[in-house]
């Protein structure tokens, strides 16, 4: 392979796993926008929901096979419902620092990973594509055709979601009781009821994430915190809250993974990206896109 | 001894009694090797999570490096006892290593907003962990030190538990008292405006970088003087026990126990540790129990023990009336920024200010 | 004045709990060991590993094998009547909580024998530990530095990784005259354990691996890694880590436009293998095993017929190796017997010649290896098959 192949074939196999860092960033950016907090058990409801969806498409508790569309969409409302409890499990703590309801969603990941290795096993499971994925080679650059797909739910997601909480009536009122709980709430705005509706989503759009990218990935209880840190350094490197800047920081950040494991030392890759988000949140913490209202020390 | 200075001291004092009435009990209780392996775990344990409570329930940040600086004195004592070095000079060299990585990682406090600084804290702590399982040469890698020699002072030498836990219990105690005064110092008082009310402490002068920055130095020197117990406690090293998952554990510890307390930590430790202990036989029901164990002293005791305990008392004392006074010095207790703020989230709670969204 | 008190009073209060807490644990102390040789007392035997967490699954295999043997031995009467008693501990795989779980089984369960654990680094942590009190300890783990601690109690169920690496390249280069390699393994101690095996054969035939490739235990996408290692040409790609992990990667390497071989020791000789990496790209992956098939000989069919039908699943290389370490036990049990004690069964294990096991001929050495068959297998048609 000549070099300059080699080079677009790094930056297209970063691309194709940085697509499920931007789904997962997204959730993470998602949840904070509409509620300020950081939910520490995205990756975990993510893993959660995937399973839930996958008993569905692949009968696994006994349960009956449905088609990938069922499955999929079971798995998103279910997942949803789990959100929807969450709210309702932390609200008493809604007016408190939200340092607490953060190591909260610290505990509740712990969980969902050990009730999802009591329920499902710890083994894991491998997903069939539920379409025909052999690579397709353009121009010597080798690519799975199940990356589109991807890629165009991905950005169907974005467009959907910044549109609702732009546009609608209801976005607006989530964004609203997001920044100022208690004037939103003098206006006439459910604050409680926003906070499900955004829990809801963010965890809804975990198990969307997670089912996508199944295929592409081995499936078991443990991939909810290594795939949660990633995402969620990718969203902080986009702008946490900011939700192009979850895709966009997402795609850079399985692309700079990719092509230093290919050049640089595949041992040390890791390091390599936890010292950028150092640099990163010292140097310009909002994040790339961003808007520059942080205030420094 | 004037009645000023009595006051003043009082607290430490109490302390020193707890040490020395804490001290005995090995001898008097002669632990068998399994209840003073567990004793010498807690001690660990309670260090560790009093480095993590100066850091959050005083300095207001969490320090998600912890399992890394721990892993910073653990392996500096390995290194050097397995070249032969005698065991105080490891010790002393695991805690200034400790302290001097914590002081580099809360470098950033100076420049950087408090919620981001939790976050440097996360990346650093995972970077250590990645630095422990690959360098090989130095760390042993993912395989770790084994035959780690034995701690010895002059002619003694602590092979066992039971001896073991004269040292341990020892060095814990020794910390708790660095503790007390540290809190009770001017510092100390500094602190606790800081974290009460960010903008009048800096009106007032203090410089909050730095002390933040001390705190977090603080919790590196603690860090460091547990990893040095740990690695001649099992004479074997390896990078899992240095993980994020640790710095989580040791967070529960912190919470549970109770945050701006300095009984809080150890009685964090001593439950956490000991639950760990019951629940060996449950199997992986274990770690769903730990999981909901954090959920609910989030939503019922967020004071922790020591706080539930103070209210407790407080209440059956009938100092309601008085109580309310107190509520807002006891550091535990209370909406008004008292515990650490994370990620994100401001120091006065309820939502956060306009300043730290990152636009609409 | 009424701050102070309150003050005091709460110190006081907090002096009380670990005073009484420590008193507490004082006086649950002290427990002397009785020795529970009474004649039909139960044979306390200890089991740790991984229950829970990433690992579990090695645990899930390791006590299916063992409980399958014991309860077998115990349908017929036991040990001389004696039932064997397996008490299990979870450690997730974490140093100090084997430990923990090592001091509880020794110090409340009395046991004589342990059978852990699954993972070298916490085997390790145990050993010190076991050899002290005089314990036997059954592993099945691969790393070698397991067996050169100096002690006489620990065995090994299964032929060390260097054993599998070692057969496998040798056939590699000597028949199949392969001269170019590269190693792709994760960062566990496992998967630097295999690579620095594959490495040290290789060495033997002077020869060294073109690239040394890393993965994190968790990762998926493989390409940098792989995209390096087929800018060097190499003939054989040699896996390190993990069944799961080699598979997704024999995947995208073949996607990538990798056409060289694929071949590993013995994570690569597993159904899960090529359940992961598909039939088809599994094809014709060289792999090495102690514990090839079912279909061996008449003992592991009967094996094969016994698990099935208590665990309603097809058991392979885990459960043999955990099975083959429960046999031996018993036979040790039994010739120690009526002296139930580490060191007699320690003896009796040390004693043992050619015993026939279901991954082969054992005896064990001083530093207790006694397996070392392993054999190079082929993935033919989605089967594990002999070479």
């Amino acid at each position: 392979m000549t070099g300059l192949l080699l080079v677009a074939q790094n930056i297209v196999g970063g691309l194709g796993i940085g697509c499920v860092y931007a789904l997962i960033a997204l959730g993470f950016s998602l949840i904070y926008r509409t509620m300020g907090l950081v939910n520490f058990a995205q990756g975990n409801l993510l893993m959660f929901g995937t399973y839930l969806g996958l008993t569905f498409y692949m009968g696994l508790l006994g349960l009956g096979k449905f088609s990938p569309f069922i499955a999929f969409l079971a798995g998103i409302i279910l997942c949803g419902l789990i959100g929807i409890g969450l709210e309702r499990l932390f609200r008493p703590l809604a007016n408190l620092d939200l340092s607490y309801i953060l190591v909260g969603t610290i505990g509740i990941g712990i969980m969902l990973d050990n009730i999802a290795n009591h329920i499902w096993g710890s083994e894991g499971i491998v997903v069939p594509a539920p379409i025909a994925n052999n690579e397709i080679n353009v121009g010597g650059v080798r690519i799975s055709p199940y990356i589109f797909i991807v890629m165009a739910m991905t950005v169907l997601l974005v467009i959907g979601l910044q549109l609702f909480l732009t546009r609608t009536n209801f976005g607006r009122g989530l964004r609203a009781s997001a920044q100022d709980r208690e004037i939103a709430a003098c206006f006439g705005i459910p604050v409680n009821t926003m906070n499900a509706v955004a829990f809801a989503v963010g965890a809804g759009l975990a198990a969307a994430a997670g089912l996508l990218i199944a295929p592409m990935i081995y499936v078991n209880p443990a991939i909810g915190d290594s795939l949660g840190i990633k995402g969620f350094v990718a969203a902080i490197i986009g702008g946490l809250g900011d939700l192009p800047g979850a895709v966009i920081g997402g795609l850079l950040f399985g692309v700079i993974e990719t092509v230093i494991s290919g050049y640089i030392s595949s041992s040390y890759t890791d390091l390599i990206a936890y010292l950028l988000l150092t640099v990163v949140l010292i140097v310009r913490p909002e994040g790339l896109l961003g808007a520059r209202t942080v205030e420094k020390v | 001894m004037s009645k000023a200075w009595l006051r003043r001291w009082r607290g430490p004092l109490l302390w020193v009694a707890l040490a020395v009435i804490l001290a005995m009990l090995p001898l008097a209780a002669q632990l068998d090797s399994f209840w003073a392996h567990i004793v010498n775990e807690m001690a660990i344990y309670v260090i560790l999570t009093m480095g993590m409570n100066l850091v959050m329930g005083y300095g207001g940040q969490i320090n998600l490096a912890m399992g890394g600086l721990f892993g910073v004195g653990a392996y500096s004592t390995a290194i050097i006892l397995l070249h032969k070095g005698s065991f105080p000079v490891a010790f002393v060299v695991s805690a200034l290593l400790g302290t001097l990585v914590a002081a580099l990682i809360g470098l950033p406090a100076l420049r950087v907003r408090s919620h981001y600084l939790a976050l440097v804290t996360l990346g650093l702590g995972i970077a250590l962990d990645i630095i422990f399982t690959n360098w090989e040469a130095v760390t042993g890698g993912a395989i770790g030190l084994t035959s780690i020699p034995v701690a010895a002072i002059g002619t003694l030498q602590f092979d066992d538990d039971t001896k073991m836990s004269y040292l341990f219990l020892g060095v814990m105690l020794a910390t708790l008292l660095i503790a007390a005064v540290f809190v009770h110092s001017r510092f100390g008082r500094n602190l606790k405006a800081m974290r009460d009310d960010l903008i009048a402490a800096r009106a007032m002068g203090i410089n909050v970088g730095i002390y933040q920055l001390t705190c977090f130095a603080f919790s590196g020197f603690y860090a460091g003087i547990a990893g040095s117990l740990y690695a001649v406690w099992l004479s074997y090293i390896s990078p899992t026990s240095f993980d994020l998952n640790q710095s989580i554990f040791i967070l529960a510890q912190t919470l549970v126990g109770g945050m701006g307390t300095l009984i809080g930590p150890v009685i964090g430790a001593i439950l956490l540790v000991g639950l760990q202990q019951y629940l060996l036989s449950f199997g992986d029901l274990q770690l769903i129990i730990y999981g909901a164990l954090i959920v609910v002293i989030v939503l019922v005791a967020r004071g922790g023990v020591a706080g539930g305990l103070t209210a407790l008392w407080q209440r059956l004392a009938g100092r309601a009336r008085r109580g309310r006074k107190e509520i807002a010095m006891a550091p535990s207790t209370g909406e008004r920024g008292a515990v650490a703020s994370a990620a994100i989230g401001g120091t006065t709670g309820g939502s956060p200010t306009r300043e730290e969204r990152t636009g609409n | 004045m009424h701050l102070f008190r309150s003050r005091s009073h709460r110190f006081a209060l907090a002096l009380l709990i670990p005073f009484v807490l420590t008193l507490f644990l004082a006086a649950c102390g002290g427990n002397g060991s009785t020795s529970s040789s009474a004649n039909n007392a139960p044979i306390e035997i200890g089991w740790i590993g991984p229950l829970s967490g990433v690992n579990a699954i090695l645990g899930h295999w390791d006590t299916q094998g063992i409980e399958l043997a014991i309860d077998a031995q115990n349908a017929k009467g036991g040990i001389h009547g004696r039932q064997i008693h397996l008490n299990k501990l979870d450690d997730a795989a974490d140093p100090t909580q084997s430990v923990n779980d090592a001091q509880r089984l020794i110090t409340q369960n009395h046991i004589v024998a342990c059978f852990c654990t699954p993972n070298s680094g916490t085997t390790l942590a145990i050993e010190p530990l076991l050899t002290r009190n005089k314990i036997v300890q059954i592993t099945p783990g691969l790393a070698g530095n397991l067996t050169e601690q100096g002690s006489s109690y620990i065995f090994r169920d299964t032929p060390m990784g260097l054993a599998f690496e070692s057969t496998l390249i040798t056939f590699l280069v000597q028949q199949k005259h392969f001269k170019s390699f590269a190693i792709i393994t994760d960062t566990t101690d496992y998967g630097q354990g295999e690579a620095q095996y594959q490495t040290e054969t290789l060495q033997k035939f002077g020869l060294s691996p073109l690239t040394v490739q890393k993965y994190g235990a968790n990762d998926t996408d493989f390409t940098g890694q792989l995209d390096a290692i087929i800018a060097k040409h190499p003939q054989v790609l040699l896996f390190g880590g993990s069944e799961v992990a080699s598979g997704l990667i024999a995947k995208q390497a073949r996607r990538l436009g990798f056409t060289g071989q694929f071949a590993g020791g013995a994570a690569i000789g597993t159904p899960k293998f090529i359940q992961v990496a598909g039939a088809s790209i599994a094809n014709n992956t060289y792999f090495t095993s102690a514990y090839i098939t079912n279909d061996k000989n008449d003992q592991t069919k009967a094996f094969a017929a016994a698990y099935e039908a208590r665990w309603k699943e097809a058991p392979e290389g885990h459960g043999a190796k955990a099975y083959d370490g429960a046999q031996l036990l018993i036979q040790a049990l039994n010739a120690a017997y009526p002296t139930i004690t580490g060191e007699a069964i320690a003896r009796a294990l040390h004693s043992i010649r050619n015993f026939q096991g279901l991954q082969g001929t054992v005896t064990f050495d001083a530093k207790g290896e006694g397996f070392h068959d392993t054999s190079v297998g082929v993935i033919k048609n989605g089967q594990l098959t002999p070479v």
